[in-house]
């Protein structure tokens, strides 16, 4: 199933929200739109992935990566996952994203 | 008892194939829910390692995928001709505790795959690289009868 990415950015706040499949097949079109993003560097990105009903390694690898690169600190928020795009989460980053139901969060 | 196989190109485009069988099987075999996931997941992060790596410096192959089912497991088995390589000798990725910024990013996929699966085999037959993925099947979907009929490609 293609990836499809709707990027709204709102001052230092960048929301992509995710739908569709992230694997290695779409992992550029990925990479292509966070790039766009993490140029500016928002403190915070939140990632909305209440559609996206697989991830693999490739999707998580392209995150750290950029990052990495542009030596982007900024904070990623991970939305209402579905349990396997969560547990992949979870496997692969270890507490570094900071899960939760709703952005921002409710309560 | 064998339920289906697939031979495709060597080539991210064939992912999605291999994905349909993996998830075929599974459903034949009663799994559901993290555990049909992490099947999918273990033969889409093999094969995908194969595609990227496996062939490099030679000419382009194939990936053979099949399907076998007894009364308590469901098995994947993965098949290439490319360089010898034993996903057992990867590595966990190192640092997994630190922030996103230090990681080191190899051998994310392989562990994911590893952590996938109830049981994981390797071997070099015949200059052929065979993974082996093993799950167990829940033991209602064991006890009745398969979900759908058996199929040979």
């Amino acid at each position: 199933m293609a990836l499809k990415i709707t990027t709204v950015v709102t001052g230092q706040v960048a929301e992509m929200t995710l739908a569709g499949e992230l694997d290695a097949t779409q992992f550029k079109t990925f990479e292509k739109e966070l790039e766009g993003v993490a140029a500016s560097k928002p403190t915070e990105l939140v990632l909305r992935l209440k559609d996206l009903t697989y991830l693999a390694s490739a999707g998580i690898r392209m995150l750290l990566m950029t990052k990495q690169r542009l030596h982007w600190g900024g904070t990623v928020y991970v939305i209402a996952p579905q349990e396997g795009v969560r547990q992949v989460i979870e496997r692969s980053v270890h507490g570094s994203f900071i899960i939760q139901n709703d952005y921002p969060a409710a309560g | 008892m064998h339920l289906r196989s697939l031979t495709v190109p060597a080539k991210l485009d064939s992912l999605g194939d291999i994905a349909a069988l993996v998830l075929a099987a599974a459903d034949t075999a009663g799994l559901a829910g993290l555990a049909r996931y992490n099947l999918r997941l273990a033969a889409d992060e093999l094969a995908t390692n194969t595609i990227s790596y496996g062939y490099q410096g030679m000419a382009p192959g194939n990936i053979d995928v099949r399907a076998e089912m007894d009364d308590k497991t469901l098995t994947i088995i993965l098949e290439d001709t490319g360089v010898p390589f034993d996903p057992r000798q990867v590595p966990p990725p190192a640092n997994l505790h630190l922030p996103a910024e230090e990681r080191e990013l190899g051998g994310l996929g392989i562990y994911l795959a590893m952590q996938g699966v109830d049981h994981f085999f390797y071997e070099r037959v015949g200059g052929r690289n065979r993974n082996v993925l093993v799950v167990n099947r829940p033991a209602a979907a064991a006890a009745g009868p398969p979900a759908a009929a058996p199929h040979r490609e």
